[in-house]
């Protein structure tokens, strides 16, 4: 089977995987190699060098803080999104040891439910909210378990879901943490600057962050910690990061950081890509007995794209699609390691077929309407290829 | 993540649609597990003339079906009992343990094709199969050995007590095969010290529950 590209098209790869990393913007890296070669002393010296440092990290810090609607100081550095999930819910408990009782979603991250099973076998309850069929939390359930428990450490919640992109509606959250004065985290690490987040507004008390998928480096997060809230560092050593996490500093990480953010905080970017996730959306939902997973329009991640197609498994669609240079994901059974299809679709209530049968596309600013027409053609292809070969599909 | 041989089986199978009247189909599999594989032959004179597969399923589900009707293909009915999954696994150059199940499961395909074609044959009185009544005599004394007294990392799926309390255990380790109710064919060479190492479960710790 070959598939037509027109020759004067570009032959390269169609990276449609921005929900698991994106690439490096050209002007970060710029902004961040003086500071591997030129400025390159530590933050913590007294000198030129380190003064230097000082100043662009704390720049970095106000260009974040601003973009989340905190105070300066309230921004604490991490190595990744997972290590801010780590400092959020551990550096609480240690903290709070007399609160065992942590409210979540059925649709987390890893690293923050592999946490809590680990925190389950230190004596902790978790109560996992279900969610709607689009994947909005229960908020009903949030305020009953609320009302149930007197011990319960924080709430946390993915704000923008990385395998369906729903956004949650963190105001009527807020409030309902704030009326029982139970502290609120928020999982941010595919929302931010992608969808508005104002800590104070929103009653947030820590909010987790990183740079590597708004085409940041990797290996640099962040931490909102509200002054309300107090937490016990997982690192120990130095007096970095107002005493909340030792290590010294990763200053081109931090200012590459800040460039990503404040690149990417923009409506213009956000209208782009917006345009390309719906084209995208529209023409698969084109090809007969497909289903898109997650809500449309604004409630929706501007990157994500996630459909179920009848009667054929994900992983083989995308291993299709990779052989015609288009990388994208999936969340079936076959790709994890517990041969369990995706808890997320599932508890979104899809049954096993259409969960075993999902895959994701995620968008950046750096496709291009050309790709999004050849992705939609060629995942086309393939879907019929692939049914052709289903024995399970349309004998129902 | 993948072989070549993999890769190319995937991309482009060989053996992939459906045979039109066969002499006989068997399918495997549910969609809970995310594979389902479906084989088809037409047999002439003992032999397996043609072989197709139709296979919900990943990658490696769809590779280690088109190997194992590559091997099957032009064999008797009597060699193709004895493809093994270990025999896909080895011509596919490897799969990626978590996905050795599909390997399983396509061999496992075959094996049932065969059982009921060589069932309706002898149904419909076919009498040129001497060798199979000692094949199925072979499976019946299989599957009536006695539980092992301690499981050890060479004991089979099948040595193990089939009771609820043992399938519990085996659960509670995460053994997949378990909760897959299509491993029939392979429950004599399926050990548990393949298994742990394929699924990454500790086996001293399962081997500990099995002989409490």
């Amino acid at each position: 089977m070959i598939f037509l590209r027109s020759d004067s098209m570009r032959f390269s790869t169609i990276y449609l995987d921005n929900a698991a990393t994106t690439r490096l913007d050209d002007k970060v890296l710029e902004e961040m190699i003086p500071y591997y070669t030129k400025h390159y002393g530590n933050a913590s010296s007294l000198h030129s060098y380190g003064y230097d440092a000082k100043e662009a990290m704390d720049e970095s810090r106000e260009t974040i803080s601003k973009i989340l609607h905190s105070d300066f100081e309230d921004i604490i550095f991490t190595a990744s999104g997972s290590e801010a999930n780590n400092m959020a819910i551990k550096g609480l408990s240690f903290s709070e040891p007399n609160k065992k009782h942590i409210i979540t979603t059925k649709i987390e991250h890893k690293s923050i439910t592999n946490q809590l099973d680990w925190l389950e076998t230190r004596g902790y309850r978790s109560t996992y909210l279900d969610v709607d069929k689009e994947g909005f939390v229960n908020l009903e359930q949030l305020e009953k378990s609320l009302e149930k428990t007197k011990d319960t450490l924080l709430v946390s919640i993915i704000h923008g879901n990385n395998e369906v992109g729903t956004l949650q509606d963190l105001e009527k959250i807020g409030k309902i943490c704030k009326k029982y004065n139970v502290p609120f985290h928020i999982d941010a690490c595919q929302s931010f600057t992608k969808s508005t987040i104002d800590v104070k507004k929103m009653n947030i008390s820590l909010a987790s962050i990183n740079a590597h998928k708004i085409h940041g480096p990797k290996g640099i997060g962040a931490l909102y910690i509200s002054k309300e809230v107090k937490l016990t560092p997982l690192i120990h050593g130095g007096q970095q990061e107002f005493k909340k996490r030792a290590a010294t500093e990763n200053i081109p990480g931090i200012v590459g950081f800040a460039k990503a953010a404040e690149i990417n905080n923009s409506s213009k970017i956000s209208k782009q890509v917006t345009k390309l996730r719906d084209d995208l959306i529209k023409g698969l939902e084109k090809i007969v007995d497909s289903k898109l997973n997650g809500p449309k329009g604004e409630k929706r991640l501007y990157n994500n794209v996630n459909f179920s197609f009848k009667g054929i498994e994900g992983e083989a669609l995308g291993g299709y699609l990779d052989q015609k240079s288009i990388c994208t994901s999936t969340g079936s059974a076959c790709s994890s390691k517990s041969l369990e299809p995706s808890p997320v679709l599932r508890a979104m209530g899809l049954d096993y077929e259409d969960a075993n049968s999902s895959l994701r596309m995620s968008v950046s600013k750096y496709n291009t309407e050309e790709e999004i027409d050849y992705t939609i053609k060629a995942t086309e292809e393939i879907v019929q290829k692939l049914r052709k070969i289903s024995p399970i599909y349309k004998r129902k | 993540m993948y072989s070549k041989e993999v890769l190319k089986r995937f991309k482009n199978p060989k053996h992939a649609g459906e045979i039109k009247n066969p002499d006989i189909s068997a399918e495997v599999g549910n969609i809970r597990c995310g594979d389902v594989i479906k084989v088809s032959l037409k047999v002439e004179k003992d032999k397996i003339k043609d072989v197709k597969f139709m296979t919900y399923g990943c990658v490696s589900a769809i590779a280690a079906s088109d190997m194992l009707c590559e091997l099957a293909k032009g064999k008797t009915l009597k060699e193709a009992q004895k493809i093994k999954f270990k025999d896909v696994l080895e011509k596919l150059e490897g799969l990626p343990p978590i996905k050795y199940h599909c390997s399983v499961m396509a061999v496992e395909a075959l094996q049932k094709a065969i059982k009921e074609y060589l069932k309706k044959a002898k149904e419909s009185k076919i009498k040129d199969k001497p060798k199979d009544k000692s094949q199925q005599n072979k499976e019946k004394t299989g599957k009536t050995l006695a539980p092992t007294k301690k499981a050890t990392e060479k004991t089979t799926l099948a040595k193990l007590p089939q009771d609820v309390k043992t399938q519990k255990i085996l659960a509670k380790h995460g053994v997949p095969c378990i909760s897959c109710p299509h491993v029939g064919y392979e429950q004599e060479s399926l050990t548990l010290g393949f298994i742990a190492k394929a699924y990454g479960i500790d086996l001293k710790k399962l081997l500990k529950d099995l002989n409490k």
